[in-house]
């Protein structure tokens, strides 16, 4: 059941009226009902996958002893793995089941805080089974912890017309951003990407630029969308994007980009893996060819490089993939290994860290080292990512044909000026909105019916039907 | 303690250790001072910091600090 769709409509006005008129006792019911519905709308059959993580993960982590522990992960584990990789071995018939690298994040990310300590493993399988399957959140996240959610989705939670009322306010700006920016600017990327060869310099940067605006339209979007249909029930999800393209470095941006992704990367894999004892081994052998390296900055080269392979793979078992990661490893160990020397060299040469221009210069390099990443990321192939650089270093020139061509994406002569003026307004009217709440959180709060219904006109008229498949659902 | 301190000043020189109190929920410390800093802790006290003990409470004050140390040496 697609997010923008009548059917999930329907489905969340009738949830509504259900989980409001159901008494406290038996109010989480609903919600618990609703998720199998939801999940079982697709293909029923696929329910069995979820329940058998559900159940041997309840059962073994009520003794969160250490055999328990390594039986949770390798039972979930095996079941992402076979799933998420079988066509690499050849199986090209298996179906991945809704939302399995998310609700498997969730799953590992409890038995790991119950055999840490950290939480009093669940005594009722029922409440249990809502933490891992709660709808909103199943398929593409937040990465909710038990710690966060499970007092919300059990406690009771009486009718609250603010929290309707912001909750939709917040899906049409979720539905906005996909539909419409997110939407048109996505024909130009596959248009160009899809065959990189034939395009100059100038339209390979145009459609990169446009990228970074999909990624961030589709998932933020995405994230409005489910935030804003769990505020409907009373239950906050955790923020998922805090304005990722105003950070002034890339560690910042991952802080800030997929936020709960990128926290349960450090508490489940980074943070244990630097305090390792193998790596505590490999960081001294390291220290004997790095003599006047810090010590905390050789503890973090292999768990970096760990971090960002496994984030890689976990998108697909493809080379654009492994690239990407193997990029951005590089990237955190260059900003981490140089941190300390230019922040001395700052206060040396006076360099206000402050000032305005300077933040627009971070930002901007950050912006661009970026894009790097996501060329990668994109391309279909090696021999295209080698192919979209190469033109874009040698064949980009601003005169009147690469502007020309560059329009050409976009269809033909009144179709692309109208584009190109649709695009450019949408996506300064965003820009403008997300740096003013760069500098005040509190910015465009009021009047939200004049922008609900603005937002509502957009989409009727430039919205791109068709187009209500999100990115992250593919993983 | 004193010596800690010591051990925390060379991590970070712009940083009050002997008065704050809230040095990670007053995000005064990143996590990369952090590794930085159990990295130092590790060799300079012959102990081995757990990934379990990196929660706020330990690393928010050199005495909690100095707390997990003594406790993880005896």
């Amino acid at each position: 059941m697609s997010l923008i769709s009548i059917p999930f409509f329907v489905f969340i006005c009738v949830l509504l009226g259900i989980y409001y008129h159901t008494g406290e006792k038996h109010q989480w019911k609903v919600l618990l009902a609703g998720s199998c519905i939801f999940y079982m709308w697709c293909n029923p059959v696929y329910i069995i996958f979820i329940a058998i993580s559900i159940v041997s993960t309840w059962y073994l982590m009520r003794h969160p002893v250490r055999s328990h522990f390594i039986w949770t992960v390798v039972i979930n584990l095996g079941l992402l793995i076979v799933f998420k990789y079988s066509v690499n071995f050849g199986i090209h018939d298996l179906i991945a089941p809704l939302g399995i690298s998310f609700y498997t994040f969730m799953t590992l990310g409890y038995a790991h805080d119950c055999y840490d300590g950290k939480i009093k493993p669940s005594d009722n399988l029922w409440h249990y089974a809502l933490f891992i399957s709660y709808f909103p959140q199943l398929t593409q996240g937040p990465i909710g912890t038990y710690q966060e959610m499970q007092e919300q989705l059990t406690a009771y939670h009486g009718y609250d017309r603010d929290n309707l009322k912001n909750g939709a306010y917040r899906v049409i700006i979720g539905v906005f951003k996909k539909l419409v920016i997110a939407g048109r600017v996505g024909f130009y990327i596959d248009t160009v990407y899809g065959s990189p060869k034939g395009y100059g310099g100038l339209t390979l940067i145009v459609a990169t630029f446009f990228y970074l605006i999909e990624m961030y339209a589709d998932f933020s979007g995405y994230m409005d969308i489910v935030c804003g249909v769990s505020d409907m029930f009373g239950v906050r999800l955790k923020e998922n994007f805090h304005r990722p393209y105003f950070s002034k470095s890339i560690p910042e941006y991952w802080r800030r980009w997929h936020i709960s992704l990128n926290e349960w990367f450090n508490t489940h894999l980074f943070m244990p893996s630097v305090t390792s004892g193998w790596n505590r081994f490999l960081s001294r052998g390291l220290g004997k060819v790095f003599k006047k390296a810090k010590k905390g900055t050789l503890r973090t080269v292999f768990p970096t490089i760990v971090v960002w392979i496994v984030t890689g793979i976990w998108h697909g078992a493809r080379f654009s993939y492994l690239g990407w990661g193997i990029y951005f490893a590089f990237i955190m160990l260059v900003s981490f290994c140089t941190s300390g020397y230019v922040k001395k060299l700052c206060r040396k040469i006076h360099w206000n860290r402050d000032n305005v221009f300077v933040k627009i210069f971070q930002v901007a390099r950050t912006l661009l080292v970026l894009s790097i990443g996501e060329i990668i990321y994109r391309s279909e192939s090696f021999s295209d990512t080698v192919q979209i650089f190469k033109n874009i270093l040698t064949d980009t020139h601003i005169n009147g044909s690469q502007i020309a061509a560059a329009l050409t994406p976009f269809g033909n002569g009144n179709q692309a000026v109208a584009s190109v003026i649709i695009i450019a307004v949408l996506v300064t009217a965003q820009f403008v909105v997300e740096l003013a709440k760069e500098k005040d959180e509190n910015a465009f709060r009021g009047h939200r019916y004049i922008y609900a219904t603005a937002m509502l006109v957009v989409i009727a008229l430039f919205g791109v039907a068709g187009k209500s498949n999100f990115m992250y659902q593919a993983f | 303690m004193d010596e800690l301190l010591e051990l925390l000043e060379e991590i970070r020189d712009d940083v009050d250790f002997r008065g704050c109190t809230d040095l990670i929920d007053g995000k005064v410390l990143t996590s990369f001072d952090i590794i930085q800093i159990i990295s130092e802790l590790d060799d300079a006290y012959d102990i081995a910091i757990p990934a379990s003990e990196i929660v706020p409470e330990n690393f928010n004050s050199v005495k909690a600090m100095y707390a997990m140390i003594e406790r993880l040496k005896g």
